[in-house]
């Protein structure tokens, strides 16, 4: 057996707000758990028991508080995600590492179709070559025509969630990270999403994702995560989880 | 473990007044102030140390006063430090400490590795000479000699800076704040640097034309590789340009991390403050 991707220790993660006169929000409370490499896995739970945070410690947009994140490298090394220095995260997300997240905005004044070509070309895809792929990957994920050449700033929450998700996948990142990633989009548009992210899964990149919807977790993942409260209560092939869905009473 | 750096800072301080010894403990984040209370120096910035990768952008933002310039002044050599060392690996093949360099040293590091822009353009810019002239003077103290040369070399950089070619020979004095700060962009890119240094760059410009300046840094960042020091005290500019961010105040770093992380889950204090006032 293969070593596991991603090994999580005991990761805490609390905020203390100074603006709030010093009060501590906790929002993870020692959670672990591996994650297999080529997994697909669905975290699940109600909203605001930490879901979220878990994925932000993982990118470091959060800074943990405890625990260790050992992350396996494409060659190799092991990199706790927790400590790493911020140049070796950098580094991480510029080469295996990929977010997606319900709320990403996107920068100003940079036209939908090269805003999803910047990864080919920052991974050396000639210009043209790279904005045509965008152009198709954009067009499949049904945005309008005409809006390719539009900034994504003005465009609806559904188009931008479209237009965050083909900048995420244009250039399959080894761990894909996502956060809601069809919580705008219409059914057509999110099966669109869905079988886009079978693909890259098929094509090996191992994926966490957030989920509202059971259904959608029975459908893509191999297995799940239940976080609730800030704890994992529970974990496992999601072929099980039609049982422990009865449990999850929110 | 990182692979590399361009610059390697360490302990640098600078100290305005005749100084005691207990100038760097008396102030700080702790103390609330960056004046002495024994002597009433002033402590513009003490213990500052960082390290940036090549073609890296580092954001630094604090408010007024809180040393964030002086640090790129130290660094270009317009104010001398106190304390420190600043090691910086392309300059004479091999890393050397800037902040101990000779004069002649020192003109060969501005001339060949390092741009600075700086908020005010009258002092990135001769406003008395035409705009081609600013560029094609930073070109001569290169390696620079045939006039038709440095002519075409200085109207290609303004015009990938938006310098109309009809404005080449205009005094920058009559341009707009906008238009000023391009020429100023090119002069210090003029021979190709490994470092550019911006201070407060679109401050004091309206929205529009900030934003005009903003896209191209961002060009600059995409086509060149060129590392960055963007001194801002607007957080929105600092989230679009820089991917690693210290903040200052009172002259010391009170938290330095990646942008998103500094925006999304400030640890100090100010930092905590800092972004909840502001609307990025």
């Amino acid at each position: 057996m293969t070593a596991p991707i991603l090994t999580v220790t005991n990761l805490q993660k609390s905020f203390l707000l100074h603006v709030l006169g010093g009060k501590r929000v906790v929002a993870l409370k020692g959670v672990s758990f591996t994650i297999p490499q080529g997994a697909f896995v669905g975290v699940i739970g109600p909203s605001g028991g930490g879901k979220s945070s878990l994925l932000k410690c993982l990118y470091r947009t959060y800074l943990p508080t405890g625990g260790s994140l050992d992350y396996l490298t494409a060659n190799g090394a092991q990199i706790d995600l927790a400590a790493a220095s911020d140049d070796a995260i950098l580094d991480l997300r510029e080469q295996e590492l990929g977010y997606v997240s319900q709320f990403l905005r996107p920068a100003p004044r940079v036209t939908a179709v090269d805003l999803v070509a910047r990864p080919l070309i920052s991974r050396g895809v000639a210009q043209p070559e790279a904005r045509e792929q965008a152009t198709a990957l954009l067009l499949r994920l049904s945005l309008p025509a005409d809006l390719l050449d539009g900034y994504p700033v003005l465009f609806s929450g559904g188009e931008q969630q479209r237009v965050n998700i083909a900048r995420a996948l244009i250039a399959p990142p080894r761990l894909l990270l996502l956060d809601e990633p069809t919580s705008a989009l219409d059914a057509t548009n999110q099966e669109t999403v869905l079988t886009l992210l079978q693909e890259i899964h098929a094509q090996g990149t191992t994926i966490i994702g957030t989920f509202h919807d059971l259904a959608v977790v029975r459908r893509l993942t191999d297995h799940y995560l239940q976080i609730r409260h800030g704890e994992l209560t529970d974990a496992g092939p999601t072929a099980t989880l039609v049982v422990a869905a009865l449990s999850l009473t929110h | 473990m990182t692979a590399d750096w361009l610059l390697h800072v360490a302990g640098l301080a600078k100290r305005y007044g005749r100084g005691c010894d207990y100038c760097y403990t008396l102030t700080g984040l702790a103390a609330a102030t960056n004046e002495c209370p024994r002597c009433g120096s002033l402590v513009a910035c003490a213990e500052i140390g960082f390290t940036l990768a090549p073609g890296q952008t580092l954001g630094i933002v604090g408010e007024s006063g809180s040393g964030k310039s002086t640090v790129l002044s130290c660094l270009y050599g317009d104010s001398e430090p106190s304390a420190g060392h600043a090691y910086f690996r392309p300059f004479a093949d091999g890393q050397r400490d800037i902040f101990d360099i000779t004069p002649g040293e020192r003109r060969t590091l501005r001339n060949f590795q390092m741009g600075i822009v700086y908020q005010h353009p009258h002092r990135g810019l001769n406003l008395r000479i035409s705009a081609g002239g600013n560029v094609a003077e930073r070109l001569m103290a290169t390696e620079w000699r045939r006039v038709g040369d440095i002519r075409e070399r200085a109207s290609a950089l303004l015009g990938r800076m938006e310098v109309p070619a009809s404005r080449m020979d205009d005094l920058p004095a009559f341009f707009s704040g906008g238009m000023q700060q391009r020429v100023q962009i090119a002069k210090a890119l003029a021979n190709g640097p490994t470092l550019l240094l911006l201070d407060e760059l679109t401050t004091g410009l309206d929205v529009s034309v900030q934003a005009g300046v903003l896209d191209l840094i961002r060009e600059i960042q995409a086509a060149s590789g060129i590392a960055m020091i963007i001194v801002s005290h607007d957080l929105g500019v600092i989230r679009l340009l820089a991917e690693r961010t210290i903040v200052m105040k009172h002259g010391r770093i009170a938290e330095a991390g990646l942008t998103d992380q500094i925006l999304e889950d400030p640890q100090h204090p100010y930092t905590q403050l800092l972004v909840s006032s502001a609307n990025v």
